[in-house]
């Protein structure tokens, strides 16, 4: 009996050990993400009740004041709308695009092609944002730019692309979409690189029309892969910020100002920090919701094995 | 029910040296064909080409005597069972078995009907709605038959079906089999590289080699009558003991561990040669001993129990021993042959 509690208590001892060396191990990372994480997290959250400018000493409480000014404010009720659009236009042609042009480079036919082109669409996503909006700003460009001297060639009316509040969002979303689809190509290829072939065999022995394939067995297998490239690509397209700070500086007529940039633009251009951080909460709120959506939808229809 | 025959049949992976030269094969209406053979010897390769997973480089493929080299293999009216089963994870077994029958248009009462119907058979009627992670390796197996039944299909194809089971679960798989095989009437195709599931289930055995057939017979058949040294020593175990060197025009002499006999026999009717047993494997119901004699090691499966170093006597008859050429195959055995052996062993 003795012996057994002896036994016992040195293995308490060593588990003790044990437990320590982990959270040593695991202290850096803890202390940056407290740093960095954390602790802004929590700054924005008391800073979004607060009043003053920038250089404030000591910015006076004001309650919910913040927040009331954003529900007041038509401008952000607009970019709200702006933002939730452009993520519906990139997110759902993103994972269109981008799960076709996965399955036909997948494809065994045409292998060298299907290498060049693996390439070339993966090139813009090494970019960096910066250079491909200054680009398609002068692509874009409605008097001198390159797509309208083609389409002008061709004996088409030039396009208004971002000069127009009808286009800039949509066109501004094109480039984005343009830039991020070799990423989410190269993820969907790798999902489906782990079929294994013996169950497309299964499908050929019962006599699977291909598009059947495709929706029965394709898709539900790579659905996990699905779902986190849709949840990472809305989340990228709630932030986007860089395009629209040099592709429209969130014009014209508040045409593209989105979440982020109007966070940017409060802060630092209207100097009212309290109301870019309320904003700030706002953009956390979406972001959860949203995912947790998406998890949720996931359980009932993402297939994990 | 139906034959297949393959005519001239050629597979070559683009320039590299064709896996099978040229093959000829006919598998009978309503037999039990196994393809065996050692890893790498085409039995694969020639099972995905009748259901035309795979191409053929040249030579035909004729299903009832139709040629099918260019029908879809959905179309050839072929089921088959996976190695690995091939079950689509995404699916409850009931949608893994009902969805050859909704490609083919089934309605909706007759899929249910066939369904309820193989489910018996296999035994899956309680895990219809489990997913195929959810289940053990053999119920996986029973899916994978039941999703190739359904379709009621003219031939039956299994490549190694059985080999991802356990001993005893794959023991019980057999007489499944066999059973099936005996309830349905189908012509079955099925591949393994194991003798004992060729012996026991096949009606028909093709032996293969190097993308070649070494030969094609019954069971019975391929046991007591080998064509050739490879079959001599590919079925039995432990393997046919051969004795090469001592016979002129290098004939070899061959004979099973179980023909060998610890009594002495008389002069025209076999060979005695004395020998020291070396090792000892008590199996239970009988004993191999490896003995040694001055012709080399010779194997014996016997139920007469001896301590190892013990010298005897064995003896072979003249009806259990096969005679090979130099090139490996059967010769016959004439009498000349049985004198010079008599003078040469003893």
């Amino acid at each position: 009996m003795s012996k057994e509690n002896k036994v016992e208590y040195v293995a308490g001892q060593n588990e003790k050990r044990e437990r320590l060396t982990g959270f040593m191990m695991a202290l850096p990372a803890i202390v940056l993400l407290i740093a960095f994480t954390v602790y802004p997290l929590g700054y924005l959250f008391y800073r979004s009740f607060l009043g003053g400018s920038i250089i404030s000493k000591n910015p006076k409480f004001v309650g919910m004041d913040n927040y009331m000014a954003l529900v007041e404010s038509e401008d952000f009720h607009e970019v709200l709308v702006n933002t939730g659009v452009y993520t519906l236009i990139t997110v759902v042609l993103t994972m269109v695009l981008s799960i076709v042009i996965a399955v036909w480079l997948n494809g065994k036919k045409n292998k060298k092609l299907n290498e060049i082109t693996q390439t070339f669409i993966f090139t813009p996503h090494i970019i960096s944002v910066v250079s491909v909006s200054t680009l398609f700003l002068w692509l874009m460009d409605s008097k001198n730019g390159f797509f309208n001297a083609i389409l002008t060639a061709l004996g088409f009316e030039p396009f208004t692309f971002l000069s127009s509040p009808d286009t800039a969002l949509f066109s501004m979303s094109l480039v984005m979409v343009w830039k991020g689809l070799g990423y989410y190509v190269l993820l969907i290829m790798a999902a489906l690189q782990n079929i294994p072939t013996s169950v497309y065999e299964a499908a050929e022995m019962d006599d699977t029309p291909a598009l059947r394939t495709f929706f029965k067995i394709t898709l539900p297998m790579i659905s996990p892969t699905i779902l986190f490239t849709s949840v990472v690509a809305v989340i990228a397209s709630f932030k986007v910020f860089d395009s629209v700070s040099i592709m429209t500086g969130g014009g014209p007529l508040n045409s593209t100002n989105t979440l982020v940039y109007y966070i940017y633009d409060y802060a630092y251009n209207y100097g009212k920090p309290g109301q870019a951080c309320a904003a700030g909460m706002v953009l956390l709120f979406f972001v959860v919701v949203v995912t947790y959506v998406q998890f949720l939808v996931g359980k009932k229809r993402v297939h994990y094995q | 029910m139906s034959s297949i025959s393959l005519k001239n049949v050629k597979k070559a992976y683009g320039k590299d040296t064709p896996v099978i030269e040229n093959l000829n094969l006919e598998i009978k209406d309503g037999s039990f064909t196994v393809l065996v053979g050692p890893s790498g010897c085409g039995k694969s390769t020639t099972l995905r080409m009748i259901t035309g997973l795979e191409t053929v480089t040249s030579g035909d493929i004729l299903i009832d005597g139709a040629r099918v080299n260019d029908v879809a293999p959905g179309k050839r009216d072929i089921s088959m069972v996976f190695q690995n089963y091939a079950l689509y994870p995404t699916m409850t077994v009931r949608d893994n078995i009902e969805f050859g029958l909704i490609n083919k248009k089934i309605p909706k009462e007759e899929r249910d009907r066939r369904i309820k119907e193989v489910c018996e058979v296999v035994g899956l009627t309680e895990y219809l709605d489990r997913m195929p992670a959810n289940l053990s390796g053999g119920q996986r197996q029973r899916v994978a038959l039941a999703r190739a039944m359904v379709k009621e299909p003219k031939v039956f194809m299994m490549d190694e079906p059985l080999s991802n089971l356990d001993a005893k679960l794959r023991g019980a798989m057999r007489v499944e089999l066999i059973n099936m095989h005996k309830k349905m009437g189908t012509t079955f195709v099925y591949v393994t590289h194991d003798q004992v599931e060729a012996m026991s289930m096949a009606t028909d055995i093709v032996l293969m080699d190097k993308g070649k057939i070494v030969q094609q017979s019954s069971p019975a058949e391929l046991y007591h009558n080998p064509n050739c040294i490879y079959t001599a020593q590919f079925v039995g175990s432990p393997q046919t003991n051969i004795i090469d060197g001592y016979l002129k025009n290098n004939v070899k002499l061959g004979f099973r561990p179980e023909k060998v006999r610890l009594a002495e026999i008389a002069e025209n009717e076999g060979i005695n040669i004395p020998a020291k047993v070396a090792t000892r494997e008590m199996l239970g119901s009988e004993i191999i001993y490896s003995l040694e004699t001055k012709f080399g090691v010779v194997m014996c499966k016997t139920d007469v129990d001896m301590p190892v170093d013990t010298n005897v006597k064995f003896s072979v008859a003249f009806d259990s021993m096969y005679l090979f050429g130099a090139d490996t195959y059967r010769i016959p055995f004439i009498e000349e042959l049985k004198k010079e052996i008599v003078c040469v062993f003893r």
